[in-house]
């Protein structure tokens, strides 16, 4: 079981992750943190962090219509926020505009507020680290000006090498370790139709079971949804009720059969020969309902999955 | 089919409506009963108001209410002379001799020209009992529901929420066809529509415990009849819990259930000479 990582409230951290779901784990928690205390979030991401921290959001704390509706909750789009950062402008002072702006909108007794941001890390991907490390600053004002705690996250893969993680890090006032999460495997799917970070709640097996549904209506000629949503609910209940860790649901289609996945962080115990496949047990209805499934041993972690011929897909 | 909403006026519940409304304290049941007593009123129907001490005074929203009180349409109830001084919480209550009180004033307010009756009571003591008296509470829910469904009744149940566990409030909900707005939502609903019992919503792991206390309280004068065709997800959790209660005396057919829940009970081998699919 990973070792729930959780954002003590601090005035400007920053998170490097290596996989997604370290991110949307980490962030969705300390966004959750703050709507469950009946404080505000306020979120710059990219398009499918902002989709992906929604989830995480409305599964662990809150509706996040109606805490928008609140003024608690706050989506910035990276992309919109770069569309308005003109040639000369300077991209911390486009920032600090907007989010004096955001900050100004949620009601003055509303506490804690906790801030995500990767612009930072947008603005290093693109080569403009000197961007990058003033808007850091900016942050850094930013917590002295008001009572919030801001959260920034770098990618691994936008840092090259040690030299400018610990860069990326000495603008920040604390580092938050990542949490536990295993890579995807090597020959992992690359026509995912539809895919989510889901946190180890029940609700979760109902986003999961919303994945298949939308990617088949998407896919327009599978025909099998029951089918794959059982199995998908059912791998899902699994990662829920027993790895207790965040995990990823998978959907995508490939050589006639909807592809169904779940990645856990639970290692399978040393020893592992296989799980009980019992008939009327879930793993057993799994079997049956599939064409294939396997449980594939991951570094961290676990993937399970199974595909579902049923119809024409 | 029978209507199944959420409300936030209380003016606009009809016969047939079996609603659960949620509040806190007093304040909330009397305006509650104001404004369904009122709209009841308007619809001509046969009115009552049960609750511990009933206060007329509080009432006076309600148009005409000296005429009302008057004439006998309406008539405030102490709760105890509804259910008994216990208001069941030592076990002793019968719904059958409840069902046939409802059903005699109901035929009394027929044939003296309303056109229904509507209830307005606050039941927040009769689901306050312990387990075996919430058991009977909610088997008494599901046979009025049956008998709302079938007739010129409209039935509003009032609940304030600090006095119950989520998890009471959570199965309330559940069987009740109709709910205030401030209710949240139920993982599933189990209500009578027609012939059979309804069911809309998730059945899975993590609603089982709670579909199984239902099923423990559901009457079993008669074959469970439960129509699967407005719900949302049914797994394997569902149909053992069925084919759990299924018995010579009550026998459950499962009806207009998905392709996948029929293969998926030919799987477990579920249907038996008392559980059939249908």
């Amino acid at each position: 079981m990973a070792t729930p990582t959780r954002v003590e409230d601090s005035p400007h951290r920053v998170l490097v992750y290596r996989v997604e779901a370290q991110l949307v784990e980490v962030v969705g928690d300390f966004l959750s943190d703050a709507l469950a205390e009946g404080g505000a979030a306020v979120i710059i991401a990219t398009a499918a962090h902002l989709r992906a921290l929604d989830e995480w959001v409305h599964i662990c704390a809150a509706d996040v219509e109606t805490t928008a509706a609140e003024l608690r909750y706050h989506r910035l789009a990276i992309d919109d926020i770069a569309a308005s950062i003109g040639r000369d402008c300077d991209p911390a002072g486009v920032l600090q505009d907007k989010l004096q702006e955001t900050l100004r909108q949620i009601p003055r007794e509303v506490a804690p507020v906790h801030i995500f941001c990767e612009l930072g890390a947008a603005l290093w991907e693109r080569g403009e680290v000197t961007a990058a490390l003033d808007l850091e600053s900016m942050s850094n004002s930013l917590r002295v000006m008001q009572p919030v705690s801001v959260l920034c996250a770098y990618p691994e893969s936008a840092l090259a090498g040690m030299a400018e993680m610990e860069r990326a890090c000495r603008e920040h006032t604390a580092v938050v370790e990542a949490p536990s999460f295993p890579d995807a495997p090597a020959e992992a799917n690359a026509s995912t139709v539809s895919a989510a970070v889901l946190p180890p709640a029940p609700a979760a097996c109902r986003t999961a079971r919303q994945l298949v549904r939308a990617a088949f209506a998407r896919d327009g000629r599978a025909t099998a949804t029951d089918a794959a949503e059982l199995v998908l609910a059912e791998l899902a209940a699994n990662a829920v009720l027993h790895a207790c860790s965040t995990f990823t649901a998978e959907v995508s289609f490939c050589n006639g059969a909807a592809h169904l996945a779940v990645t856990d962080a639970a290692p399978l115990p040393s020893g592992w020969t296989g799980f009980p496949v019992a008939r009327d047990h879930g793993l057993g209805l799994v079997a049956a309902l599939a064409n294939d499934w396997a449980v594939q041993p991951l570094k961290g972690g676990k993937i399970v999955w199974a595909d579902v011929t049923r119809g024409e897909i | 089919m029978r209507r199944k909403l959420q409300v936030d006026d209380a003016t606009v519940l009809q016969p047939h409506d079996h609603v659960m409304w949620q509040g806190e304290g007093d304040g909330d049941l009397y305006a509650l009963a104001g404004g369904a007593l009122a709209a009841g009123a308007r619809r001509g129907e046969k009115l009552m108001f049960v609750a511990q001490d009933p206060d007329p005074a509080r009432l006076s929203e309600i148009p005409a209410l000296d005429r009302l009180l008057g004439s006998g349409q309406l008539e405030l109830v102490d709760i105890d002379a509804v259910y008994g001084e216990s208001g069941g919480e030592s076990g002793d209550f019968d719904e059958q001799r409840q069902l046939a009180t409802f059903e005699g004033v109901l035929a009394d307010a027929l044939r003296d020209g309303y056109t229904g009756i509507r209830v307005v009571a606050d039941n927040t003591r009769l689901a306050s009992g312990d387990e075996e008296g919430f058991r009977r509470w909610l088997r008494w829910e599901q046979v009025t529901d049956r008998f709302q469904c079938a007739s010129g009744v409209t039935g509003i149940c009032y609940f304030d929420r600090a006095a119950l566990s989520e998890e009471r409030m959570a199965d309330l909900a559940s069987v009740h066809p109709v709910r205030s707005a401030n209710s949240a939502e139920p993982v599933f609903s189990f209500v009578v529509d027609g012939d059979a019992v309804s069911v809309t919503g998730t059945l899975d792991m993590w609603s089982a415990d709670q579909l199984q206390r239902i099923l423990d309280a559901t009457p079993d004068d008669r074959p469970l009849v439960v129509d699967l065709s407005q719900t949302e997800f049914v797994d394997h959790h569902a149909l053992f819990a069925l084919k759990g209660v299924a018995s010579e005396s009550r026998p459950v057919r499962i009806r207009r259930a998905r392709p996948i829940i029929q293969e998926l009970a030919s799987l477990l081998e579920i249907p038996s000479p008392h559980l059939s699919i249908e």
